[in-house]
């Protein structure tokens, strides 16, 4: 059966694109195929005009999953390394790189402690230094705050807006969670299930300065209100 | 969190205690089976009228024991260390030929585990033809094969050491290949998927996430291997004729009759085979030390 069908998106650069969906709707599976790690039986999916094998080989992107996989064998500093070995970054560039991009995202005091010495959102937060190491064009993120208490939740939520309001980098993010998607994203993709169909695209625009508590405001409810009724209208139950 | 010195001597005491007991237990079971057969015995060499006590006594320091006693099993056994070395009757000396075999086929197998191995996780190919065949290779008895072995290599003009090794390490191979082979198909689907989206190669994978990933199952592995090549290097010693080691032994000891011979010499293999394991628990606290603390 298929998993996706009538897919049709294009993500101008510098977007934060969320997909949202019920379990099942492939919104992993999209994500997935954008980073080519699995084929779609037949369409065209361009990621900067190439190909998606291409611009996996080119290293055009950093993919966060949704469990840190971080290598239990090696500390903070050298998970964070690890792209940069395999791209061959010179030894001190990539000490350098790993510095600068744990300090990114607060962790420059866990550089030489190992994975299980670490909370579950402070793993994440080296798979996203990690993911960003060897500066992408485009960040890929699937489900990453998914396993996370609300209260990490929350401060990932406001660390990853920040990333990206500095940065600019062009993201796609997977999640479940409404507020989640109307607070970081640009755009908000709404898809349903068997197969996986793009329901709406809904504007999040609340601005490039998002304190946590924008969440409380009239527009971000609006928004909010929009983008369930959109997955319930893609419900087949619904 | 720093333990004080009077936590520790009790985490000392509930360490050792278990321990302890089950040693005394041991001793008891070992006494008691000493003196029930000895004790006929015993009572046919004594005198008339020996008291009870007495009987107990000779029973338990006969000449030629069927089941020594404790006692008598750890003076032959300090007497075999305290010979000189270069004795005929030094156990050190025996202990010592049997651990450079054990040590050269643990070597050997250690190498040809982990090369299979790898073969084995990256060629389907081989998963199905060589698989079988170490399996098969475990079922023949080691014993059986040992004499084949060593007259084979013979005629090709390998004597000494070598045979004696290649048969430790036909023991010794196996749960290398087996844990290896778990070891590097442990990453799961995610880890894998993290070097891809880096476009990392084989090689990349292989020495960045499976060899590293494989290190948790192989010691485990290798602390079996290490007995197994000690056990190895005895068998192979016992039908090569062999002049030397602790194999050469048992069985010059157990030809003649000589019991407390036999069973300090079985106490000395043990202790090898003690050694061997803690080497191998010590490489693992190496590695385990440079991970930060886990494997």
């Amino acid at each position: 059966m298929a998993a996706l069908a009538d897919v049709d998106l294009t993500i101008a650069r510098g977007e934060f694109v969320s997909l949202i969906g019920p379990s099942g709707c492939g919104k992993t599976t999209l994500l997935r195929a954008i980073a080519d790690l699995e084929r779609p039986t037949s369409g065209t999916l361009l990621v900067n005009g190439l190909t998606p094998e291409v611009a996996r080989r080119e290293r055009t992107y950093g993919y966060v999953f949704q469990a840190p996989a971080l290598y239990p064998w090696r500390n903070v500093e050298h998970n964070v390394m690890l792209p940069l070995e395999i791209m061959g970054v010179p030894r001190a560039e990539r000490r350098e790189r790993a510095r600068r991009n744990l300090q990114l995202v607060g962790l420059s005091d866990a550089a030489r402690r190992f994975p299980w010495q670490l909370s579950g959102g402070m793993q994440q937060r080296v798979s996203i230094a990690r993911a960003l190491s060897f500066a992408p064009s485009l960040l890929l993120m699937d489900e990453p705050f998914g396993a996370l208490d609300e209260i990490t939740r929350d401060g990932l939520n406001l660390y990853l807006h920040e990333l990206w309001r500095s940065t600019g980098m062009t993201t796609v993010f997977v999640t479940h969670s409404i507020p989640e998607a109307v607070y970081l994203s640009t755009r908000i993709v709404v898809m349903s299930p068997r197969p996986g169909r793009i329901v709406e695209v809904i504007d999040s625009d609340l601005g490039d300065v998002r304190p946590l508590d924008i969440r409380d405001t009239a527009a971000f409810t609006a928004i909010g209100s929009r983008v369930r009724h959109a997955l319930h209208a893609g419900s087949p139950h619904g | 969190m720093r333990s004080t010195p009077a936590r520790r001597t009790g985490s000392a005491v509930r360490r050792t205690l278990p321990v302890l007991v089950v040693v005394l237990a041991l001793l008891a079971v070992w006494y008691a089976a000493a003196l029930i057969v000895g004790l006929p015995t015993a009572r046919a060499l004594a005198p008339p009228h020996t008291a009870p006590l007495g009987l107990v006594g000779a029973a338990l320091t006969l000449d030629r024991p069927l089941v020594p006693a404790p006692q008598q099993v750890a003076a032959t056994l300090v007497a075999g260390i305290a010979q000189p070395i270069t004795s005929p009757r030094s156990l050190i000396y025996h202990a010592g030929v049997t651990a450079s075999t054990a040590v050269v086929g643990f070597l050997l197998a250690f190498a040809v585990g982990i090369a299979l191995a790898i073969g084995i996780v990256n060629l389907r190919v081989l998963d199905r033809s060589i698989m079988p065949w170490i399996i098969a290779s475990q079922t023949v008895p080691a014993l059986a094969v040992a004499p084949m072995v060593v007259v084979v290599l013979g005629n090709m003009g390998l004597t000494g050491l070598i045979p004696k090794a290649l048969i430790a390490a036909w023991l010794s191979f196996f749960p290398i290949v087996t844990s290896m082979v778990a070891g590097l198909r442990s990453p799961d689907r995610i880890q894998l998927d993290l070097l891809r989206t880096y476009s990392a190669g084989g090689w990349d994978v292989f020495r960045r996430l499976r060899w590293p990933a494989s290190m948790g199952f192989l010691f485990p592995g290798m602390k079996v291997a290490a007995t197994l090549a000690v056990v190895g290097a005895i068998v192979a010693e016992l039908p090569t004729g062999a002049q030397a080691g602790l194999g050469a032994r048992l069985l010059g000891a157990s030809y003649y009759g000589q019991t407390l011979q036999l069973w300090a010499t079985l106490v000395m293999a043990s202790l090898l085979a003690v050694v061997a394991v803690a080497m191998t628990d010590a490489a693992r606290a190496i590695l385990v030390r440079a991970r930060g603390g886990r494997l």
